[in-house]
């Protein structure tokens, strides 16, 4: 792939600027470029140096040094860290690198965030993804770099969640895990009461159970009747419908059922809505009866954690509303008594990922605000951190891959200017697997919004200016014969002025997807294409 | 004042309301007038509670003696009627379900009910068990459920599957269509049109019922599992209001043998035999108050003009208008009216409703081992007026009123005045302080009501005039400056028997007035802190008149005289401040006079006098010789000093004449201080030495003197300034000494004068009726000779302890003589917790010819205004203090006991 990219590009120089420098130089960038836009890092390695590494996982790790090769984290350590000649180094001196926050439940992705029919089993969220929302953008820029989308609360039986990245043009491009989790509610749809609510869900697993029992019957029947001779004894209709049971194969699940068949077989999490205290006890009974307890979450709001023995008895992990303080109004005297939900959580032990805010006040948008409040709260700055990173990973499941720095993991890493809870401190650069995916002074939103920072007017103009640049820089590169070679090789040990400008392009493209105006370069084209 | 903290803190929790006492502990036995168990009703009856649970329900005499009870604290509501937790057989805590399906058995009504919710205000209704339905709206509606409003989550739902909820009511008729859409709606599954729900029609009611358990036995999921839950044998609700309703439904339940009950039964008085001979319970609805009454198509049914009659056997349970619980208590009211015993009525919302229900065991009824949940009410919850006072769930307090209770009295007679009683009327309390009075009073929601009952007498506590209640034998006054106030405390034991004696109030004096005037303070009896039980540190003047009838005034005249120039530089700097005032407001410039402020150089000087001396004074009325050291300063033949040594809290100066050797002094003190200005007469003796006499009045004192320095100490002396930097008058410098004569010269307190001697109590009266100060005396046998001067200038006596004299072997009863001629008199005790006698004083003087109402007055109003507090208490009237006697008769009529004693509304504890 890569081959074929510098292939086609290398006609369209003139032969007289096609001096070793400047090839080696576009090259690089192209390569950059493109592996940024396919999220598919074909071996890229890359190198964060310099920076203070939170890994979330164990210590941090001051002047430490990230290597990420193919979007796998392939080495966290100190400075004297062994780097690859070819990878390409990124100085993060005086930044902060932090895993990106995980995002555990967001119907944000979605065009909508609900189906009309209260009860969806059969429908998933890679149908509704729109990769062109602002919301994908906005998290990059708010340092989330996972999100689980799942379908909304207005649900009896909700469609199935998948773990997207919120970078990509395509929802294909985005996912990174289909079926995660399926969507119940105990809480009253809208224009529905609890009694009508908790009536339908029962009636949906009713439902299936009964389907369940004719296929298998039927499945049973089907094999029993094709080597059979006659001699058997028909079975009763309940051993028929045990045994078939076994002998029902994935092809047999008709669209309506398979997802609820792969709840009830254990392949999907089941994520249960809990509005209120009172909808927690159903949802509770709802998981003992289906056995669900390892894969089920609560996703509580209102005064649910009235109910924290019911749940920590019950050693389930829920994901908060973004609300993280509860007010009651005392009937009697009228006096408002305040709860600090989480501080609930965490004193009765019970693991809790945190929601930043879908709508309402802007700064409980930014999930590291939702976090600074933990840590307001009477939370260690460390715990409130793991719990927006490797705590909603382990929620959401996916903590093998994502929520740490840490070798083997995906190399989603943010680079902030400062502590990620400090309302202070911003993301300078996101990598999502290892690629540059964000960078503020890119940031055409943000140059917009500040049009007089400094950095803003600085920025380097688009592509085609690159060359000019290149040729003035004038600097000894040593390989002629780079543009064969893999890019990365091309400078083996003075990365520092290929680094800024390849850091630089990685984003470019980045910046014109967000935009999504007319007028696309032909290598964008091309390059949806390469797809 | 000896206060035992042990007494005065079981006092202080014994007076609080009982609810402390049991909030946290295991157990309580709870007492009260009158118990309704649900089953029975016993009057003075307990009931032991433990764990949550009733363990014993009796008459309190039989529970009493029963050892196992005595580690249980008692709740003594002696006024209370205690009914359980009121079971509402019908409620609308959970909203019917939404969904169109006419016949659905699996909409079930508990997963409406949030049981973590906080239903206290409901408890106000007296209920604390609820049943809940998922709707009479449909056909087959669901499952409901019995729940208690109050509780920890877990526990607090006693059935969630009780019964299925049929309606054979009007509602149920023309259910909309059913739409159900297919997967995948395609051209090849069409989405159908809605199907049409049965029933359409009356008619087609039962009919629809049978053919849906029909089909449902065939196939358990349709209907939502009717058919599971109809062969569960969960007994059938059917709602049914109108006679034919009511009859349909009898015979579904008998054609399908299943145990069940009606629930609304508007025209249940046109078919109650029926229902009778079914023995099918009925849940009856009141009608609500007001709108129009229903007309149905036999003729209109009026409230329960025609009560169901159900038979003994028949049961019967009450739900509230509309399934408002609010409403339930007014069900029970009108229920009462139809009832042999209005007692009756309370069994159709406690045991009844919780048989129907099928939780008897745990709700419903005080017995043993079912739930401690009760309600205790102010009086029989049938009466229009009554409310609960407490809501008790599980053995703790679930809920009790906000507002500041209020306390109602009833009693047979209201005793106002010699001249004005009440028969059968009420006193109403709130905040302490008497409301109203009269023979109906309002009743605030959940007040106490204390009915005295037959033969009750409510007279105003006594007043004991002259006492020293809580003093100890030593217990003098050293002067007017004094406060006894400042000895009083929380009431201990003494004043806890005094009060429960009548005594509600008393004038605290002093043991002895060693110099013949005192302060003295209205104290009541009981109360928990020093500002409950006196208002005002200083409720009267005490003085003392001895002596030949010429001298005896003196010390009176000249303290009354301090305290005319007290009060006069008061006043003065209140007009000076008013007229600051009046200048600043109008924006006058106010010009300042020159401070006063003056500085004394003292210079050195060879001479006999300056110098510091050190003086000795001794004899006369001190007891050991005193030194001082005093700085002197002369000039010429005059001079002027300072007391250096012991340093005066207020400026002193001494200035006096040397003339040759002799010295004339005197000691300036700042007026009022001290009542004359102490002379120094001395001579120098030698070199740095004198001797001499210091007078003051008719006392005198050695002196003698030594020069201890030539060099006088030179003083910076600040003068009280005048005014402040703005110009605003500074007050006069407040006198303790002076501050009761002030307040008696403005009438504000009156004057209480002991007079002994001949003649000195006509000066005494002459002296203050003069300045129209109020008097009240303290006359013995010599009172005979001032009737008419007493009954002239209106002054109050207090009453010998005596109750008869004899002089020239004629006897005469001091109260009698006097109240027979208009004199207000009052008694006194002069004792400690010898107050309690107080009563049979009155109780000698009625023997001795007194009346009894005037004897009466005597110990309550009269004293009061003797003592000048009957703006505040001594009688039954609007705005004084509710210190109120419940008495079985007349108290000054032979066989009268004292029941009860209520100090500023609250009881006092026996």
């Amino acid at each position: 792939m890569m081959s074929r990219i510098s292939g086609s590009k290398e006609p369209m120089l003139p032969k007289k600027l096609m001096t070793p420098c400047l090839l080696v130089s576009l090259v690089a960038t192209l390569l950059l470029l493109f592996s940024a836009h396919t999220a598919q890092a074909a071996e890229s390695k890359i190198a964060l140096t310099g920076g203070t590494v939170m890994t979330v996982s164990g210590e941090s790790i001051t002047g430490g040094v990230v290597l990420i090769e193919n979007g796998i984290i392939m080495a966290v350590g100190a400075a004297d860290t062994e780097i690859p000649y070819d990878a390409m180094e990124v100085d993060c001196t005086g930044m902060i690198l932090a895993p990106g926050f995980v995002d555990p439940h967001s119907s944000d992705g979605l065009d909508i965030p609900n189906e009309n029919l209260p009860s969806a089993p059969f429908v998933d969220v890679f149908d509704a993804l729109d990769p062109s929302r602002f919301f994908f953008e906005d998290s990059l820029r708010n340092g989330v770099t996972s999100i689980h989308v799942i379908q909304g609360n207005n649900c009896v039986v909700g469609g199935v969640s998948r773990i997207v990245h919120p970078i990509g043009l395509t929802p294909h491009e985005m996912s990174r895990q289909a079926g995660v989790a399926l969507k119940l509610s105990t809480t009253p749809r809208r224009g529905y009461g609890r009694m009508r609510q908790l009536a339908e869900l029962r009636e949906v697993f009713q439902e299936y159970d009964r389907w369940r029992e004719n296929l298998a019957e039927s499945r049973y029947e089907q094999e029993a009747g094709k080597d059979d001779d006659d001699d058997q004894e028909p079975l009763s209709p309940e051993e028929s419908r045990l045994k078939g049971q076994e002998l029902i194969r994935d092809e047999d699940l008709d669209d309506q059922h398979r997802h609820l068949a792969q709840l009830i077989d254990g392949r999907l999490g089941a994520w249960i809505y809990c509005g209120s205290a009172s909808d927690v006890a159903p949802a509770l009974a709802l998981v003992a009866e289906r056995e669900w307890k390892d894969r089920a979450v609560l996703v509580l709001g209102g005064d649910s954690h009235l109910a924290i023995d019911e749940i920590d008895e019950a050693g389930l992990h829920v994901v908060l509303d973004s609300d993280l303080i509860y007010r009651k109004r005392d009937p009697l005297t009228g006096e408002v008594e305040e709860t600090f939900i989480p501080g609930v959580y965490r004193r009765a032990g019970v693991r809790f990922a945190i929601q930043p805010s879908r709508s309402g006040a802007m700064p409980e948008r930014f999930i590291g605000y939702q976090a600074a409040r933990l840590v307001r709260s009477g939370l260690t700055p460390a715990e409130a951190l793991r719990i927006v990173t490797l705590g909603a990973a382990e929620i959401c499941g996916i903590d093998d891959r994502y929520g740490s720095i840490e070798v083997g993991k995906i190399g989603n890493i943010v680079m902030w200017t400062g502590d990620p809870l400090d309302l202070n401190s911003w993301v300078q650069k996101v990598f999502i697997e290892g690629i540059l995916a964000y960078d503020r002074e890119k940031d055409a939103r943000l140059q917009r919004l500040f049009p007089e920072v400094p950095e803003a007017v600085e920025a380097p103009a688009p592509l085609e200016d690159e060359g000019d640049v290149g040729e003035s820089e004038e600097k000894v590169v040593p390989a002629v014969e780079a543009p064969e070679k893999p890019a990365g090789e091309a400078p083996p040990k003075d990365g520092e002025p290929l680094k800024e400008k390849s850091s630089e392009k990685g984003d470019a493209p980045a910046d014109q997807r967000s935009e999504t105006s007319g007028g696309d370069a032909p290598k964008d084209r091309s390059l949806a294409g390469g797809q | 004042m000896r206060v035992s903290p042990l007494w005065s803190g079981i006092l202080c929790l014994l007076m609080l309301q009982p609810t402390v006492l049991f909030a946290e502990g295991e157990g309580f036995v709870l007492r009260a007038a009158t118990v309704h168990t649900g089953l029975r009703v016993i009057d003075d009856g307990a009931i032991v509670v433990r764990d949550g649970k009733v363990v014993q329900a009796g008459r309190w005499e039989d529970l009493a003696e029963q050892f196992s009870i005595s580690d249980l604290p008692l709740i003594h509501w002696p006024d209370a009627y205690v009914t359980p937790g009121w079971v509402a057989a019908s409620s609308q805590l959970v909203a019917p379900h939404p969904a169109p399906e006419s016949i659905h058995a699996d909409f079930r009504a508990v997963d409406g009910y949030n049981r973590y919710g906080d239903h206290r205000p409901l408890l106000e209704s007296g209920v604390t068990t609820a049943h809940l339905s998922p709707g009479e709206h449909r056909l087959v509606s669901g499952q409901g459920a019995v729940v208690k409003l109050v509780g920890a989550p877990d526990q607090r739902i006693l059935r969630a599957s009780a019964d299925l909820s049929l309606s054979l009511t009007d509602a149920v008729d023309g259910a909309s269509p059913l739409l159900e859409i297919p997967f995948p709606a395609s051209s090849d599954v069409a989405i159908t049109a809605p199907s049409p729900q049965r029933p359409r029609s009356r008619i087609g009611r039962l009919l629809a019922l049978s053919e849906a358990l029909a089909k449902s036995s065939e196939d358990p999921l349709i209907h939502g599992g009717l058919g599971a839950a109809w062969s569960s044998g969960m007994p059938v609700r059917v709602a049914a209001s109108k006679a034919s309703e009511i009859l349909a439904a009898i015979s579904f339940l008998r054609a399908k043998e299943r145990a069940g009950y009606i629930v609304g039964g508007a025209e249940i008085a046109l078919v109650a035999p029926a229902v009778a001979a079914a023995g099918i319970p009925l849940v009856l609805r009141i009608q609500p108050v007001g709108g129009d009454v229903g007309f149905t198509d036999r003729e209109p049914v009026e409230g329960l003009s025609s009560w169901p009659q159900l038979g003994p056997d028949g049961l019967l349970a009450l739900a509230p208008p509309e399934d408002d619980l609010r409403q339930l208590r007014w069900a029970l009211v009108e229920a009462a009216t139809h009832m042999e015993r209005p007692d009756d009525a309370v069994a159709l919302v406690t045991h009844h409703p919780a048989l129907i229900l099928g939780v008897a065991d745990r709700v419903g009824r005080l017995e043993a081992g079912a739930d401690a949940d009760l309600v205790i009410w102010n009086e029989g919850p049938w009466k229009v007026t009554a409310h609960p006072l407490q809501v008790i769930a599980d053995g703790a307090v679930a809920w009790k009123p906000q507002t500041a209770s209020a306390t109602v009295i009833r009693a047979e007679t209201i005793w106002l005045s010699p001249e004005q009683q009440i028969d059968d009327g009420e006193v109403l309390i709130e905040q302490g302080k008497i409301v109203a009075v009269g023979r109906r009073v309002p009743h605030p929601p959940h007040s106490r009501v204390v009915d005295a009952g037959s033969g009750s007498f409510l007279v105003p506590g006594f007043i004991d005039s002259y006492g020293h209640l809580g003093l100890r034998q030593d217990a003098g006054s050293s002067g007017t400056g004094d406060r006894l106030y400042r000895l009083i405390g929380a009431a201990d034991e003494p004043e806890h028997r005094v009060a429960r004696s009548g005594v509600t109030s008393q004038l605290l004096t002093p043991m002895r007035l060693q110099r013949g005037a005192a302060t003295a303070v209205v104290v009541k009896t009981a109360g928990r802190t020093r500002s409950e039980r006196a208002q005002q540190p200083i409720s009267a003047l005490l003085l003392e008149a001895s002596g030949h009838p010429d001298d005896a005034l003196g010390s009176i005249a000249r303290l009354m005289s301090q305290g005319k120039k007290y009060l006069d530089s008061w006043t003065k700097y209140q007009e000076s401040l008013a007229e600051w005032e009046k200048k600043k407001a109008a924006g006058e410039k106010i010009e300042l006079k020159e401070e006063i402020e003056e500085e004394v150089v003292e210079e050195q000087g060879p001479d006999p006098l300056t110098g510091i001396w050190e003086l000795t004074i001794s004899g006369g009325p001190i007891p050991e010789p005193e030194v001082a050291e005093i700085s002197i300063q002369l000039d010429g033949e005059k001079f002027e000093g300072r007391i250096v040594e012991p340093a005066p809290p207020i400026p002193v100066r001494v200035v006096g004449t040397l003339n040759g050797t002799t010295i004339h002094a005197t000691i300036e003190v700042e007026d009022g201080v001290l009542p004359a200005e102490p002379k120094i007469v001395a001579e120098l003796t030698d070199e740095d030495s004198l001797t001499g006499t210091i007078s003051l009045l008719q006392f005198t004192a050695e002196v003698v003197g030594t020069r201890t320095s030539k060099k006088a100490k030179s003083f910076k002396v600040e003068r009280r300034k005048k005014r402040d930097e703005d110009g605003r008058p500074n007050p006069p410098r407040i006198n303790l000494a002076l501050e009761p004569v002030r307040m008696v010269l403005e009438m504000q307190i009156p004057v209480v004068v002991t007079p002994s001697g001949l003649e000195v109590a006509a000066k005494v009266i002459e002296f203050f009726s003069e300045k129209k100060i109020p008097l009240t005396l303290r006359l013995g046998q010599e009172m005979r000779q001032y009737r008419d001067l007493l009954a002239e200038k209106s002054v109050s006596v207090i009453l010998p302890p005596e109750s008869s004299f004899t002089s020239n072997r004629q006897s005469f009863a001091p109260g009698n003589f006097l109240s027979r001629s208009g004199i207000n008199v009052a008694f006194q005790s002069q004792a400690s917790d010898g107050a309690r006698a107080l009563q049979q004083q009155a109780l000698q003087a009625v023997e001795r010819g007194m009346s009894a109402d005037a004897a009466l007055h005597a110990l309550s109003g009269g004293a009061a205004k003797a003592l000048g507090v009957a703006d505040r208490i001594g009688s039954i009237k609007i705005g004084l203090d509710a210190d109120l006697l419940i008495w079985d008769g007349h108290p000054l009529e032979a066989g009268s006991r004292l029941h009860r004693v209520f100090i500023h509304g609250e009881e006092v504890p026996r």
